[in-house]
């Protein structure tokens, strides 16, 4: 039948004169197409089989009747979403915490990688990308109780502060403050684990290239700029349309733990959000709401991303 | 990037096409059964699943298999052909798998949370089973013992929807004064506000302690808590209605009490940092570390042995003493305070489960004094020693352990000791604080005096189901910022933040206040 | 300046930058040291800096007396290693294809993979298909539903996409089969990228709990991290205090919050440093000259 179509299409449309049949593809291609076997399967069954929960934001959604026989209630639930004043402050604050986040957050972990990779003794170098990437594992449980400790008015800073004269700096109580010291967490959290990536892809670069630029007079600095960088390029492209993809995404830990009452017109972000009015009263149809109007959002962007990246010239996702 | 041409098209029809049928097959919910109320004590065992807090103590035994789980298959499942199953939830996410398991028909034969209204919910979604007919046949010790008054909690239009657990304690917040401070200082223990803060001032001036950064008030954790007693002695005369239906912060009254804890705060009487203090651990160090010269909180707070506050007390500050006070007076020169309701934790039984008569069985044999008994004090002997009559519970190791407050996690139907008599169980919960049994008994003491309790609505709000979390949340946020604010812009900032309070939900919670309150009076009229 | 003396100075820059960047990153890990061995009362009196007050090692004796932690520990263990190797595998088994722009449907196909990183039924819908598939209660329902991370699938074939092709050119000239192809040359020469991603994947698992909170009900199948949870949450919740009323509802005193960290995590620590040998260059330069 498949040959039937081709043929047709021959026949109505002879600019698809070189179209072959499908099956020719598969054949050709049997290895790639049984590969793909495996992981597609996956995705139909775990994450398009409960697809339908995402009409739980379009209906009155009773836990017992289920998704399909809950009443319907069209855009409802947006409209009142988009009605609260709330929730354009949070939508803000999720932009701003993950804006901030982007442009000192980002880079951060390529500079450091770039600097572990300059390290000439190798223990020294395995021993503190080791080291450094300790924070990625302490739950936010943790840090949360650690970073009172050092940043309330009577904390290890203040008291330093304090000790060489200054006055206490509130940087956990004045929101502009909370702001820095939050990036700041955030940083130092995710700053080690993040070069990992980037001394992988760093391993890839060939010893050659830096031996000839070191033999045209190129000192350590230029070598940086003119080889390492350009070499993990398509590696930071990537992470960044991906890290744009989730511009409307904030995970929930950070900001309610590092966050308090005095910081509210900044802590809170949608995901606290959806906690307090969704979740935590059994709303589920508020948090769905909210989520489809994330998921909708972070694809617009990761597709914007990835269509700026490849105008420009780079390798984008596709 | 993507050309979609015909035959792409039509893929991408088909394959969509075939993912929502996926989708929308494994979305399908089986067919619930009606309620059984069958008997079936012959044939094979029927299984009763029942919840269990998991709180994640080292080294605890099986949850589903020790010396409790035994004691109950052995003497209900055996009489009763039953077998007694405990399904172990986290405790900390207990109201997120609730409600999974609900919504999955997993859920246990018994089922219970403290939040109203993740209860309300299930109750209007209509997933609930009725107890009426059940109550009638199966369930005379729980009438009997936990009483018309609480069971009346679980009452919606008449239809027993829940049973509430019988709360046996009722005593809220207490404050605690540094009593050697007031002796260096030849001052009595404050009895009216003004004498408070009086006293407050001379532990900031006069350092009694000699602590470097004295803190005359610690306050940390739930503000709200915090402050509880102080603001509630500022409300003025209301009527029934205004009690009933305002949300505290418009409370005649309030006001003035949320002022007077900015001026503490502006005079720098309370802890610098109680707006960031989430989890207490700086007010719970303050006050252990000897800084703090005064208390608010639960009535027990200093006494118990996690975090150990008094323990501690002891042990950095020699000749420190701590004593419960009844401080606040308000305009009739009562000490106005508000005290817990005596329901407790609400305990369901789903409308999906096939097992409601074994169930309702099961939570009146648990009425039962015998079982009550035992289930909160073991066997005499290895469990507990009798001391003026009264049991004091042995230390346990093993499977014998109780992780629980008097074993709240398998005996649900109280949250307390329950001795059948309250003068004895306030002195069995002052045993429960070994070396601490006077300041226990006091403190439940002054808890009681001048005690009132927060209106009952005979039919759920949705609104305060709604909205609960999130005006909770609201009211930590004004705290912080009230009692921190400068005080010249004190008043205009409270007018700001209760508005904004009532935007967010309080209008919307108080309407359906009132219209449930004039129905009431209707009632009671008739 | 000479260029040695240059070199010099860049290279002590380099050096104390990194050593201020590790104490930054190691101090609050010994501070928890600490704590596990101190004793309480100095804990909550907020003595401890580094350095144990009142060193004992009760918590920690509670802590390996806990056959439940103990099981837990190992199980994690398994469960993460075989997670990850699943992962990979068909993580390799997605990138790899669609890598190939001459494969058709491939654009098709990346895009419903990649609606799948941003759309999803929610809490609900999930367990309703764990549960229609038996796998409440079993390990498979912690490894499956999360078994491929589009994230990681799509750094990968960007790694597999930097390779040049005249490789697998010069390789199937050679009359190299497409599995050979894939298997001899592609996977050696992305190590690194491999090693990393199984890292990310084994970490994620390790950390991971929310999963397991909703369709694990036997404590024989807890992973690790949350029993932890449970431990060092329940004081974040002070509404649990208040509701239960008296004598404090199972709060686990400082110490032992802190050993059960170390006891959590120390093992998931151990693997990149082991992982590291992976990170080499590829044997890539002799091949394309060839």
């Amino acid at each position: 039948m498949k040959d039937a179509i081709v043929v047709n299409d021959f026949k109505i449309n002879p600019r698809k004169k070189n179209k072959m049949g499908f099956i020719y593809y598969l054949k050709r291609d049997k290895f790639l197409y049984l590969l793909l076997l495996l992981p597609i399967t996956y995705f139909i069954i775990f994450k398009y089989g409960p697809l339908y929960g995402v009409l739980i934001a379009f209906k009155d959604y009773n836990i017992f009747q289920g998704v399909l026989k809950s009443k319907w209630i069209g855009l409802t639930a947006f409209k009142e979403l988009f009605a609260m004043a709330d929730f354009y402050k949070v939508v803000r604050n999720t932009l701003m915490l993950n804006g901030l986040d982007l442009i000192v957050g980002f880079p951060a972990p390529i500079i450091l990688a770039i600097i572990l990779n300059e390290l000439k003794n190798l223990t020294f170098k395995k021993t503190t990308q080791t080291l450094l990437y300790l924070p990625h594992f302490l739950s936010w449980v943790i840090v949360g109780d650690i970073s009172y400790q050092i940043f309330s008015s009577n904390g290890l800073v203040n008291g330093v502060i304090k000790s060489l004269g200054g006055t206490a700096v509130p940087f956990l109580s004045d929101k502009w403050h909370w702001l820095a010291t939050y990036l700041g967490i955030g940083v130092w959290q995710s700053i080690g684990w993040g070069t990992i990536i980037y001394l992988a892809a760093i391993t890839g670069i060939g010893k050659e290239l830096y031996e000839a630029a070191e033999v045209d007079g190129a000192d350590r600095l230029r070598r940086i700029w003119h080889i390492t960088l350009p070499c993990i390029k398509p590696t930071v492209i990537i992470l960044l349309i991906l890290q744009l993809g989730r511009m409307v995404s904030i995970g929930f830990d950070r900001p309610f733990i590092i966050g308090n009452p005095l910081v509210q017109d900044f802590s809170d972000v949608i995901s606290t959000f959806v906690y307090r009015v969704g979740l935590g009263s059994g709303d589920f149809t508020r948090a769905t709401a909210v989520g489809l109007f994330q998921s909708v959002v972070s694809l617009i962007f990761l597709l914007g991303a990835n269509f700026i990246a490849e105008k420009s010239g780079e390798q984008g996702i596709w | 990037m993507i050309y979609l041409n015909n035959r792409i098209k039509k893929c991408l029809g088909l394959s969509l096409s075939l993912l929502v049928l996926v989708s929308v097959m494994s979305g399908c919910n089986s067919k619930k059964s009606a309620v059984d109320e069958s008997d079936k004590t012959t044939g094979p065992p029927t299984t009763l699943n029942v919840e269990v807090f998991d709180r994640a103590k080292a080294g605890q035994a099986p949850l589903d298999n020790n010396y409790w789980t035994k004691y109950v298959n052995d003497n209900f499942g055996k009489d009763n052909n039953v077998a007694v199953h405990y399904i172990p939830v986290p405790r900390t996410q207990e109201v997120e798998k609730l409600n999974i398991m609900m919504a999955a028909n997993q859920a246990p034969d018994i089922c219970f949370t403290y939040t109203q209204s993740v209860v309300y919910n299930f109750v209007k979604q209509g997933g609930v089973t009725e107890l009426n007919s059940l109550m009638s046949k199966y369930g005379q010790n729980l009438t009997k013992y936990l009483g018309k008054d609480v069971l009346s909690y679980g009452l919606f239009d008449g239809k027993q929807m829940f049973i509430p657990a019988m709360r046996t304690i009722l005593a809220n917040n207490v404050e605690y004064i540094r009593q050697d401070w007031l002796d260096k200082l030849g001052m009595k223990a404050p009895t009216t506000t003004d004498e408070f803060y009086n006293t407050l001032v001379a532990f900031r001036d006069k350092n009694p302690g000699g602590v470097k950064g004295v803190i005359p008030w610690g306050v940390g954790g739930d503000v709200n808590y915090n402050f509880s007693n102080l603001i509630k002695s500022f409300w003025t005369k209301m009527s029934e209605e205004d009690f009933a239906v305002l949300p505290d912060w418009q409370k005649p009254g309030n006001k003035e009490g949320v002022k007077f804890a900015n001026k503490l705060y502006n005079e720098k009487l309370i802890s610098p940092d109680f707006a960031i203090d989430k989890t207490a651990k700086q007010s719970d160090s303050d006050n252990s570390n000897g800084k703090t010269g005064f208390m608010a909180g639960n009535f027990d707070t200093p006494l118990r042995s996690t975090p150990g506050i008094y323990d501690n007390l002891k042990k950095s500050v020699p000749g420190a003493v701590l004593t419960p006070v009844d401080a606040f007076t308000n305009y009739d020169g009562k000490h106005y305070k508000n005290q817990y309701t005596t329901n407790g934790m609400f305990i369901i039984i789903p409308k999906a489960s096939k097992n409601s008569v074994q169930a309702v069985k099961y939570l009146n044999w648990m009425a039962d004094p015998k079982v009550t008994f035992f289930l909160q004090n073991g066997e005499e002997g290895t469990g507990y020693k009798l001391v003026d009559g009264i049991p004091q519970l042995l230390p346990q190791t093993g499977d014998k352990q109780m992780y629980s407050p008097s074993n709240v996690d398998y005996c649900i139907i109280y949250n307390g000791t329950q001795l059948g008599d309250p003068a004895k169980n306030v002195k069995a919960i002052a045993k429960s604080y070994p070396g601490y049994e006077a300041e226990a008994t006091k403190a439940m003491q002054i808890a009681s005096v001048d005690a009132f309790q927060y209106f009952w609505f005979d039919t759920p709000r949705d609104s305060d189901a709604k909205y609960a979390k999130s005006l909770l949340d609201k009211t930590a946020e004004m705290y912080a910022k009230l009692v921190t604010a400068k005080p010249a812009d004190f008043d205009k900032l409270y007018d700001e933040q209760v508005k904004e309070y009532m935007a967010n939900g309080g209008q919307a919670v108080k309407d359906e206040s009132i219209k449930i309150y004039t129905a009431m009076q209707a009632k009671v009229k008739k | 300046m000479s260029v040695k003396l240059k070199e010099r100075i860049f290279d002590l820059i380099i050096i104390l930058f990194t050593v201020s960047g590790v104490i930054v990153c190691l101090v609050p890990f010994l501070y928890i040291i600490a704590v596990s061995f101190s004793s309480n009362s100095a804990i909550v009196s907020q003595k401890i800096t580094l350095f144990p007050i009142g060193f004992n090692l009760e918590t920690y004796k509670t802590v390996f007396r806990d056959s439940a932690m103990l099981h837990s520990l190992f199980y994690t263990i398994v469960l993460t290693a075989s997670f990850t190797v699943l992962s990979m595998v068909f993580t390799i088994c997605a990138a790899y294809p669609l890598t190939k722009k001459r494969l058709k449907g491939r654009n098709f196909l990346l895009l419903i993979i990649v609606i799948t990183m941003y759309f999803s039924g929610g809490l609900i819908p999930d367990y309703l298909l764990v549960k229609n598939m038996h796998l409440l209660d079993t390990s498979w329902s912690l490894i499956l539903p999360g078994l491929v991370s589009v994230y990681n699938m799509i750094i990968l074939k960007t790694f597999f996409t930097s390779l040049p092709d005249s490789l697998e050119e010069s390789a199937s000239i050679d009359g190299c089969t497409d599995i050979g192809i894939l298997i001899k040359i592609v996977l050696p020469l992305s190590m690194p990228v491999i090693a990393t991603l199984s890292l990310f994947y084994a970490v994620g698992r390790w950390n991971g709990f929310m999963d397991a909170l909703f369709y694990i009900s036997k404590p024989a199948l807890y992973p690790i991290q949350l029993k932890l949870y449970q431990i060092i949450s329940i004081s974040q919740q002070l509404d649990i205090q208040q509701a239960e009323g008296g004598r404090g509802a199972g709060i686990a005193p400082e110490a032992l919050k802190a050993a059960s960290v170390m006891f959590a995590t120390i093992p998931i620590l151990i693997v990149y440093p082991w992982l590291q040998k992976y990170f080499v260059s590829g044997v890539m330069i002799g091949a394309v000259k060839g």
